[in-house]
């Protein structure tokens, strides 16, 4: 096949001398977070080099985008992400709103924010447990899940369904959120800040997680920046960059919230801003709860048909793990000339092998773990 | 965007670096503003690319995206479309390099009336150069980048999958998220649909959507 | 710091996060013994489509407009209609859906211009054959359509002729709302 389009015929894999030892992790393997594949060539323990192998959970997300109407790719939004569907869901509609100059009633753009930050703590949960699981703690595991579950039940409620949204439409949110939601919301932050102490308790100060995480899978700023690193790992190097403070959208900037950092760069760094961001998105949805405003869920002149002028945007959000851009060229049909996702795992994802090399294959599971991937999101 | 916001360390360090005599080609100011999200955007040359990609990574950007568009049918060329940002204040400059395709149209031929009013002519109505370069024979090849980003490894192996857009210099060109033995490139618009692999018979499939003239 | 201090504290670490387990451990269980609990639904719960039964008419609303079939992301829908005598608006004969198909994002109950369609609250479907998620939506309502049809016709007939709106009027256009 390859000679017929003139592409290069698979290179032979380099060694380091006879003692260089090739190990496949994956693509079914426990603690890959999916279908990730990765090769690893090591001397001893030692890696020498680390090869991530994707592709093995292709969708062909951008390829469906243009053989559907923009309407036709809502509900592929919120699958390429399964454990922040809800931030990429609304992502994709404001980026459609932008493009197509339509108004989102201020009561839309309040329950937006709240179960878009519902959403992160809750995929931040799971990192929690599934991180903790990787690194041998089961207990966590169970409790993350069961805070986890209160989020899960509160937006199924709202919007019939646990994990594939599809709640934002273009102009607003299918379902209107009641005094239910809004109590039951307030008593999740209230029980997750109880829980807090006991998950520091319980992990943070663990003399074993510690031994393993701190001066590990260092990210440094110029790794960062040289792979496009973004999300939790890039704060955990120091980087104040979240795109709800430095790109304010929706109505994020009405919020008072802080963007934690911290400056290590290793994997504990990551595992602590992680949990302090579930504090700051507790803070958000007190601040949209408490001016959650009454009125439309959806602007009073809908359209059934979108069709953007012939023009290029590139929409960004903040999600659980980074800065996700949807980039919308429209040649003026009612089908995108060209749908392109920027997925934050893919990035963050080529740095890791940069991070591998030279670490001991026993802490491949925690750096890969701590960068947080989402297979889906990496292949699309 | 970029005029009002106060300058950035950084924003006035890529300055610094354009002044040194680094050609940015012409500007596209009719993309720039809050509704595309792009600061500024320029058509490049496939020569200063690689040097203006050291600029940026000199002055703290970073490669945020890298995608190809394939405008074969009413333009007859491909089009590299990058984009930089940086970690301070926003500042998304948007770069795009026009190539010559290296497989010719096969879809259906393109409609005269329908290219008038296509994304392509509409977007070149847009650039502020008065004399479009019209002669100037397009590029087969464009440099890659992962000298200054290694970011642009993955990026140009994923454009290279999908579009067949070749990358001089890459360490390794490769098939990114397809099969290594994948004979097409699924995000030409004359590919057809996804299940034209599945049935090849069939040809192009088309779907309510349109299909392969989508 | 000594090993012998940072032993006892390493050791105290533990200690703290084993007090968390034991507190954990007489907190009541939160696990659903599924098969034997059932879920609650909740009121926006989203299954698999169905007509609406509108009581008005003693039928659904389906007038066979293939609004749903051409936004169905997944094209899963298949509709076909007649125009059943006298009547000006068509009438759905086959409405399919192949739930397996299916990704749940409710575009075909928003488009319905007759708000006939919503989500059914069937959670535990299993079938062996793939073939067994293709449901026919017009199975409840088979039975009542030539009835339906007769009190339509009747309807119309009697509303082309003016001054005589008898009770039977309200069957051929339903009351619209959900």
């Amino acid at each position: 096949m390859a000679e017929i389009w003139g592409e290069p015929a698979p290179q032979p894999l380099a060694g380091n001398g006879d003692d260089t030892y090739y190990l496949n992790m994956g693509p079914q393997h426990p603690s890959m977070h999916g279908v990730l594949r990765l090769l690893l060539h090591l001397r001893g323990e030692e890696i020498l080099e680390a090869e991530p192998v994707i592709g093995y959970a292709h969708r062909a997300h951008e390829k469906m985008a243009e053989n559907r109407n923009y309407l036709m790719f809502l509900p592929n939004s919120s699958r390429v992400d399964y454990l922040s569907g809800m931030i990429y869901n609304l992502a994709y509609c404001q980026a459609m709103e932008r493009l197509l100059g339509i108004e989102v009633p201020e009561r839309a753009e309040h329950i937006r924010v709240i179960v878009s930050e519902l959403n992160r703590i809750s995929s931040h949960l799971l990192w929690f447990g599934t991180f903790l699981l990787d690194l041998g703690g089961v207990t966590p595991f169970l409790y993350a899940f069961d805070d986890r579950e209160e989020i899960l039940t509160i937006l199924e409620r709202v919007t019939g369904s646990r994990l594939t949204y599809s709640y934002g439409r273009f102009g607003g949110v299918t379902q209107d959120v009641d005094a239910l939601f809004v109590e039951q919301t307030l008593a999740f932050v209230a029980r997750l800040r109880g829980r807090m102490p006991d998950y520091h308790a319980l992990v943070s100060d663990n003399v074993i997680f510690r031994h393993r995480c701190e001066g590990v899978g260092l990210i440094d700023q110029a790794t960062a920046l040289r792979y496009g690193v973004t999300g939790p790992c890039l704060r955990a190097c120091g980087v104040p960059y979240d795109l709800r403070r430095a790109e304010p959208y929706g109505i994020y900037s009405r919020f008072d919230f802080e963007v934690p950092t911290q400056p290590a760069g290793d994997i504990f760094a990551r595992y602590l801003v992680r949990l302090a961001e579930m504090e700051q998105s507790c803070r958000i949805i007190e601040q949209a709860v408490a001016a959650l405003p009454a009125g439309p869920i959806m602007p009073e002149k809908q359209k059934k048909r979108f069709k953007p002028e012939v023009g290029e945007s590139y929409f960004a959000v903040e999600s659980a793990r980074g800065h996700f851009g949807i980039y919308i060229v429209s040649d003026g049909s009612e089908l995108p000339l060209r749908l392109k996702l920027r997925t934050p795992s893919f990035a963050n994802l080529s740095a890791v092998a940069a991070v591998l090399k030279g670490t001991m294959i026993a802490d491949t599971v925690a750096i890969l773990g701590s960068v947080d991937v989402v297979l889906p999101e990496v292949d699309r | 965007m970029a005029e009002g916001a106060v300058a950035s360390e950084h924003a006035q360090r890529l300055r610094a670096e354009l002044e040194a005599g680094l050609d940015l080609g012409p500007r596209w100011s009719a993309l720039e503003g809050a509704s595309s999200g792009f600061a500024r955007c320029h058509a490049v040359s496939v020569e200063a690319l690689p040097r203006l990609a050291g600029a940026f990574a000199r002055a703290g950007y970073f490669l945020e995206l890298l995608t190809c568009l394939d405008l074969r049918q009413h333009e007859g060329r491909m089009r590299l479309v990058y984009t930089f940002n940086c970690f301070a204040a926003l500042d998304r400059w948007r770069l795009h390099v026009d190539l010559a395709p290296t497989r010719p149209w096969s879809g259906p031929a393109a409609k005269p009336a329908r290219a008038k009013k296509g994304a392509a002519a509409a977007l070149d109505a847009a650039t502020d150069a008065a004399a479009a370069p019209a002669a100037a024979p397009l590029p087969v090849e464009a440099p890659s980048l992962v000298a200054s980003f290694p970011a642009a490894d993955w990026l140009e192996r994923e454009v290279f999958d999908m579009f067949g857009v070749r990358f001089a210099g890459h360490p390794q060109l490769k098939r990114l998220l397809l099969p290594e033995d994948a004979d097409f490139h699924p995000l030409l618009k004359d590919f057809g649909r996804m299940d034209a692999v599945a049935a090849p018979g069939a040809g192009p499939a088309m779907g309510p959507g349109g299909g392969a003239d989508g | 710091m000594s090993v012998l201090v940072r032993l006892l504290r390493g050791i105290w670490s533990l200690m703290l996060g084993l007090g968390v387990t034991l507190k954990n451990l007489f907190r009541r269980p939160v696990t659903q013994t599924y098969p034997h609990q059932k879920p609650e639904l909740s009121a926006a719960f989203r299954s698999a489509i169905a007509l609406v039964n509108f009581p008005a008419s003693g039928s659904h609303d389906c007038v066979a407009c293939m609004q749903c079939v051409n936004i169905c992301p997944s094209f899963c829908i298949k509709v076909e209609g007649d125009k059943p005598e006298g009547l000006k608006r068509k009438r759905a004969t086959v409405f399919e859906v192949d739930y397996a198909l299916c990704s749940l994002c409710g575009l075909c109950i928003d488009v319905c211009p007759t708000n006939t369609l919503k989500y059914s609250k069937t959670y535990d479907d299993v079938g062996y054959r793939r073939d067994q998620f293709v449901y026919d939506l017009l199975t409840p309502f088979r039975a009542g359509e030539a009835a339906w049809r007769e009190r339509a016709r009747v309807a119309a007939v009697e509303a082309a002729q003016p001054a005589s709106a008898g009770p039977a009027a309200a069957a051929g256009e339903p009351e619209v709302g959900r």
